[in-house]
């Protein structure tokens, strides 16, 4: 019998226990898929759970383990992976109802690598439905319903990567995997309290992910601490033959050291004054209590402004068109009328309407918005603001009309494929969760994971967890 | 629904009329007018990119890649639209 605290504790501890023999990945397992299916379909957090799979991978870790051959920290580390992730043998639903028979007969890089680190899937991951790739408008765009926040069951966890941001929250697997094409990472784990990164685009490879937008959809761990995010990503980045999308090999790869890292350099913090319109009250005071931990641990915190320019609609416009054409079958079939959400069932046809010129438009402004971020970090190492300007929302609430805010580092982040870890930073006076977001410059995730990990290092917000009965 | 110039007005009509003509009798009233309103909404981020300045060297990003892997450009001396002075902001 596994004590509860155990199923909050982050990876960097769980593995030390696992190393030492103190801890069982086999006594662990049974207690997060035991957990997770007591507690999983409160917040509809799972597409599916794979205990037979799970158990098998444990048994194997524990064996190697005990004969002495440890792999490093996420052996005998059970997960969960979003479910438009290949696994062999195993439904990857999408999310989405006309996808809700597929099964795949390899499995993704990422969750090879997963494999050979000798991590424990113990199931796939919730999502919206086909990430959001043919737009949405309520939280319940999902094969498996809304995703409830496990800090408040009647919020919302955000999507797309919803089921993870749920499971890491309500402690039903150490560490999750999600995907961003634009907030997929960074709002869940702002709304769910967790700690969650989005690695430069085509350092993770996406051979066996499904596909939204071919130029923008990015893999990432969603876990406890950006420490824990740091050692799952140096297993999940690298070069991959399968994706020629990916980076170099000497760009892609990623080697994680924390005492090596800590020692490193000084970096410049930029406070952006102009990431938000405005924040929500209940999340501007959090907010203002961060930027003095910044101040007070870091050297050089000035502010910094992003370029101004039309790159959210840019952003905008590459999605739609990249969806239109990943989807495109599911549009001219008829099928998006299967979709769950009815922003979902028309949108596609909107976005197929877009023409191949303003494209082509989008693409010169996005090398635009690359050279403009560039001279930007010439000044500053590591970019902040808040990760959303509210908190977890509604679940019944109209997204497409009352959450609708310009937001202008997402839009040139992912336009840019930048690096950005989100911590939380607090809570609001109704208890829901603010998260803090850090972003680099391609190419240096570790410096927002070195400016996220001293943030952790003097605030323990990553330490709370939601009380679950 | 946004204000859109004439010109605007009437490319989001044509939009719907393309879907119409291809897929009209898929959707239901209630979806046509939804449809409407989308195509609308597609207009302004169209005409900002469009109003934004490119000089005909501003390349695509084709590559696809964030610039990681490429040394930084210096920029050209010639070069003094848009890539520099944004004409259209939101």
């Amino acid at each position: 019998m596994v004590d509860e605290k155990i199923f909050f504790l982050p990876v960097s501890e769980l593995a030390k226990r696992i190393e030492s023999k103190q801890l069982s990945p086999v006594e662990l397992t049974k207690g997060y898929l035991e957990r997770s299916a007591k507690l999983g379909s409160r917040f509809n957090a799972y597409a599916r759970l794979t205990p037979a799979l799970a158990m098998t991978q444990a048994e194997a870790a524990e064996k190697e383990i005990h004969r002495g051959h440890y792999r490093g920290p996420l052996h005998g580390m059970p997960y969960a992976a979003k479910d438009l992730l290949a696994v062999k043998g195993i439904p990857a639903t999408w999310g989405a109802k006309p996808f809700a028979d597929q099964v795949f007969d390899y499995d993704a890089t990422v969750i090879d690598h997963l494999n050979r680190a000798g991590a424990v899937l113990l199931g796939k991951a919730s999502m919206i439905e086909l990430a959001g790739g043919m737009g949405y408008r309520y939280a319940s765009a999902s094969l498996q319903g809304a995703a409830k926040n496990p800090w408040n069951t009647a919020c919302w966890t955000c999507g797309s990567s919803s089921g993870s941001g749920a499971i890491v929250a309500a402690g039903l697997a150490a560490f999750a995997i999600g995907t961003e094409t634009w907030g997929s990472i960074i709002c869940p784990s702002a709304f769910c309290g967790v700690s969650g990164l989005r690695p430069t685009a085509g350092r993770v490879s996406r051979y066996g992910a499904m596909a939204l937008s071919y130029s923008m959809d990015k893999i990432g761990p969603m876990a406890r601490s950006a420490e824990d995010c740091a050692r799952i990503f140096a297993v999940l980045a690298g070069h991959d033959f399968q994706d020629r999308s990916t980076l170099p090999i000497d760009k892609a790869a990623f080697t994680f050291s924390p005492s090596l890292e800590l020692k490193n350099r000084s970096l410049r913090i930029g406070w952006l004054t102009n990431a938000w319109t405005k924040l929500d009250a209940s999340v501007a005071k959090p907010i203002e209590d961060a930027k003095k931990v910044l101040h007070k641990y870091f050297a050089g915190v000035k502010n910094a402004a992003l370029p101004e320019g039309p790159f959210e609609d840019a952003g905008g416009v590459i999605i739609s068109v990249e969806g239109a054409s990943s989807f495109g079958e599911l549009i001219r079939s008829g099928k998006v009328s299967e979709l769950a959400d009815p922003l979902g069932q028309v949108a596609g046809y909107v976005s197929e309407q877009i023409s191949g010129a303003d494209y082509v438009t989008a693409l010169r402004v996005r090398e635009i918005a690359q050279q403009k971020m560039t001279e930007l970090f010439d000044d500053f190492d590591v970019l902040v603001a808040a990760s959303q300007p509210i908190a977890a929302t509604r679940l019944e609430m109209n997204l497409e009309t009352d959450l609708a805010f310009a937001d202008p580092l997402g839009g040139i982040g992912n336009l840019c494929g930048l690096p950005a870890l989100s911590v939380p930073c607090g809570f609001t006076d109704k208890n829901l969760p603010v998260g803090l977001q850090f972003v680099g410059r391609a190419g240096d995730d570790y410096a927002v994971i070195q400016a996220a990990r001293i943030f952790q290092q003097h605030t323990a917000w990553h330490n709370k967890h939601p009380k679950i009965v | 629904m946004p204000k859109l110039s004439a010109e605007g007005q009437a490319e989001a009509e044509a939009r719907l009329q393309a879907i119409l003509s291809r897929y009209g009798s898929r959707f239901s009233d209630a979806q046509k007018a939804d449809l409407r309103r989308l195509c609308f909404l597609a207009q302004p981020p169209l005409d900002h990119l469009r109003a934004y300045a490119l000089k005909n060297w501003d390349g695509p990003a084709l590559y696809l890649k964030p610039l990681v892997e490429r040394e930084k450009k210096p920029a050209r001396s010639d070069k003094t639209g848009a890539s520099k002075k944004p004409v259209s902001t939101r």
